[in-house]
């Protein structure tokens, strides 16, 4: 609660047009919400563009944030709705993963590496099996809908409460609930097909 | 409580959403029940694998701030220039576009496509013209007016407009003409003040043009003669909309 009212604070000198409150408010969620974005666009550069707009556009539209809601799950709600929208528009592309695209001549070797520099026990089967199941999931991920990929990331990456993300994607609670269960459902198949 | 009974909640305990009572009785039953405690431990693993696979944030954060900040200066600066330079553009320039629709087509378009660009990109007091904000405003200023005067064809300019409340302005327009433009927010239009007020809706079908039925905000509003023009925003783009006896239907 304490953080809250700091927040609201800084957004009400942010919006006055104190742009160092507002430097502050970037600097303490930049990194959470442009992790959201990546985690959703998988593309580096295109989810620092989106997290980018998401604050010039919540700094636009300060002086309507009366603090119903946490600057948080505020920022976090433009940058959400950015992000899917860009997928929107960027649907007809194929999805270029840049770690898969990285790891191409021999998925995971990277980790692979990394795996037996840390343990030299791991056994290498083991560890390119891993590696390949991460690949796998980020591809199963990026499969599911905007709206379902969202709502997972907020939840496993960002550890965010079902009121926290039914306000952030604007449904209801079971909406989230029912979101969570199906995006599970399908990582969880991938899973079983995998292991 | 049996399987049945906590397969509905046991996502939600896992979770940590459950409290009370229920969430009691799932963890008792989870202790006794292996068939959950795997499912809890397949949903542990979706979670370890998603932190694991999600790429991790890249990029220069203070570069990231630094992008913000030219994003809100190049917002204010364009903000700081709109009406100046919107109404100045009226009541002049513009003008004499409406005095030009005697000429062929293609000259038309060329004109208005050119004298919409150096309006845009003269000197303005109020308006530093920097930025690429700026220049897309220009681009979208000069393709309004590229609509306008397109769409405006060999025919005489319908009336259109009038300074009636909601839904009134539509149901004055003869039959043929359609409604391009409805208010919401009149007062501006009687009064003929400049600045931002109100808001607008436009859509319907007139002559070639087909718009969908959008609110926007208007941003400045300027009567000169029997012609009145409203800058308004939807979206970011930038519409032009005419009213008066001597001005043709709403443009877009």
């Amino acid at each position: 609660m304490v953080a809250e009212r700091q927040d609201q604070a800084l957004a009400e000198s942010a919006a006055q047009g104190d742009k160092d409150a507002f430097r502050q408010l970037v600097e303490k969620y930049q990194r959470r919400v442009l992790a959201v974005v990546t985690g959703m666009l998988h593309d580096p550069e295109a989810a620092l563009e989106v997290t980018q707009e998401a604050f010039i556009k919540a700094y636009k539209s300060l002086p309507r944030f009366r603090g119903q809601a946490s600057f948080y799950t505020w920022i976090y709600r433009i940058a959400v709705n950015l992000a899917i929208d860009y997928q929107r528009k960027e649907w007809r592309k194929p999805i270029v993963d840049t770690h898969r695209r990285n790891s191409e001549e021999g998925p995971g070797e990277d980790a692979v590496d990394r795996a037996q520099d840390d343990d030299p026990a791991v056994d290498p089967f083991e560890a390119t099996k891993d590696a390949e199941l991460r690949v796998r999931l980020r591809e199963a991920v990026a499969e599911l809908t905007p709206d379902h990929r969202a709502v997972i990331l907020l939840r496993e990456l960002e550890g965010l409460s079902y009121d926290e993300i039914s306000q952030i994607m604007h449904c209801s609670k079971g909406t989230v609930m029912s979101r969570l269960h199906y995006a599970r459902k399908k990582l969880q198949t991938l899973l079983k097909d995998f292991e | 409580m049996n399987c049945l009974e906590t397969a509905s909640l046991l996502e939600t305990f896992h979770d940590g959403e459950l409290h009370g009572r229920e969430m009691r009785e799932v963890a008792l039953h989870v202790a006794q029940c292996a068939d959950c405690e795997d499912q809890l431990a397949v949903w542990d693993r979706v979670h370890t694998l998603l932190n694991e696979s999600t790429p991790a944030p890249s990029g220069d954060l203070a570069a990231l701030w630094q992008g913000v900040e030219e994003g809100i200066d190049e917002m204010s600066r364009a903000d700081s220039g709109w009406s100046g330079f919107r109404i100045a553009a009226a009541s002049t320039d513009i003008r004499n576009l409406w005095a030009e629709k005697e000429t062929s087509v293609g000259g038309r378009l060329g004109a208005s496509a050119d004298e919409a660009e150096s309006i845009w990109l003269r000197p303005q007091e109020s308006a530093p013209a920097s930025g690429s904000a700026f220049l897309r405003g220009g681009m979208a200023l000069a393709a309004s007016l590229f609509l306008a005067i397109f769409l405006l064809g060999d025919e005489e300019p319908a009336l259109v407009g009038t300074s009636e409340p909601t839904g009134a302005v539509a149901r004055s327009l003869p039959p043929k003409t359609d409604a391009l433009l409805q208010t919401a927010s009149t007062s501006s239009f009687r009064n003929g003040k400049s600045g931002p007020s109100g808001a607008v809706v436009l859509g319907g079908t007139g002559g070639s043009a087909t718009a969908p039925a959008q609110q926007v905000q208007i941003r400045s509003l300027k009567q000169f003669g029997g012609e009145m023009a409203m800058w308004a925003e939807p979206a970011g783009e930038t519409a032009v909309i005419w009213v008066g006896e001597s001005a043709p239907q709403a443009r877009r």
